[in-house]
């Protein structure tokens, strides 16, 4: 069986001699420029199965609010500066992403967190924390090259 | 056993509009433009008023997390005369403290800026260098007085240019002669480098 090596775009020129020089060329990512994160908003008492109201599942800007909420209390208006990205949205969990720098204190923010919201207490669990992308895609990520 | 290290933080007051017209339009010479930027805190600025001011800066924008990091400050002196001050903070979270300071913008209903002159690592480097700039500021507002008088050539006294420096350091109290307040200021100076030698470690 023919493997094919060909680089599915077309290498710098520098690059590509160092590698015809030395053979195998490695790159490690080691200050990666975001954090993702997967949280989810809790409710105690929970909310039944299939219940739904124009309140739940919380929507984007219901998540801003109580996480700027959190991030003010704790970290003051430096902690409401970091920036958030929602990237997607399911029921009452979210994936986000911010800059990594940040991630440290901002879970510890929004981790002891807590607020009452129509006699439920709210608040934020951190289901993932990862530098790339594919650690809260979840699996091993061999599906998205089939 | 590890020592804690600790900062002390020298900083002064300005305040861009000057201070709230009461009985110094009634002075003979008008206050100069440093004198202006440098004048006297309000009264019932003290030190603690100070410290809850600050403490509240670091409330709004460090949070809770600020608060603990860098709560436990401690307002060494505070001379309202002057506008000086030497804050104590342990030395990790003394940047935290400064920006605290530059964020504030008013003190007491006033528009102030909060200008941190000298980090040192001993209260005693601290004092010397307010010392120092107490007598700048003396020997700059005589220097500007003299050229204002010069200048605009009135034949007033010398008392004017008196009342002047008395206006600046005073706190309002403008019928004493300067020397008499400046040594007063030295005065105050002294007795805190008595009184914290204790803590000076």
């Amino acid at each position: 069986m023919e493997i094919d090596t060909q680089p599915p775009v077309a290498e710098v020129p520098a690059i590509a001699k160092a590698k015809k020089k030395h053979g195998e060329q490695r790159f490690t990512v080691r200050k990666p420029e975001w954090q993702y994160l997967h949280l989810r908003m809790t409710f105690d008492p929970p909310h039944p199965p299939t219940y739904s109201s124009p309140s739940y599942p919380p929507d984007l800007l219901t998540w801003k609010t109580h996480l700027s909420t959190a991030l003010n209390q704790f970290l003051g208006i430096a902690g409401t500066a970091i920036s958030v990205d929602f990237l997607h949205l399911e029921g009452p969990e979210v994936w986000i992403r911010l800059p990594r720098e940040d991630s440290t204190r901002f879970i510890a923010a929004i981790g002891g967190w807590g607020s009452e919201v129509e006699g439920r207490n709210v608040g934020f669990r951190v289901l993932a924390s990862t530098e790339f992308l594919m650690g809260i895609v979840g699996g091993d990520g061999r599906d998205v090259f089939v | 056993m590890v020592r804690v290290k600790q900062r002390y933080l020298l900083f002064t007051i300005l305040y861009p509009s000057g201070p709230q017209s009461t009985s110094n339009n009634t002075t003979s010479s008008k206050p100069t433009q440093s004198m202006t930027f440098h004048s006297p805190s309000p009264q019932n600025l003290t030190r603690t008023t100070l410290a809850s001011i600050i403490r509240s800066s670091i409330s709004t924008n460090f949070g809770d997390w600020g608060i603990g990091q860098c709560g436990s400050f401690a307002v060494k002196y505070f001379s309202s005369a002057t506008s000086t001050g030497i804050l104590r903070i342990t030395r990790d979270n003394y940047r935290t403290l400064w920006a605290a300071l530059t964020y504030i913008r008013e003190l007491c209903g006033q528009p102030a800026v909060i200008k941190v002159v000298r980090i040192s690592g001993t209260i005693r480097k601290a004092e010397l260098e307010a010392v120092k700039l107490a007598e700048d500021a003396i020997r700059r507002v005589k220097k500007e007085a003299k050229g204002a008088k010069t200048g605009a050539s009135a034949g007033g006294t010398n008392a004017g240019d008196k009342k002047g420096v008395a206006g600046l350091f005073g706190g309002g109290k403008l019928g004493q002669p300067a020397t008499t307040v400046d040594e007063e200021q030295d005065q105050m100076l002294v007795d805190i480098v008595d009184s914290d030698d204790g803590d000076d470690d």
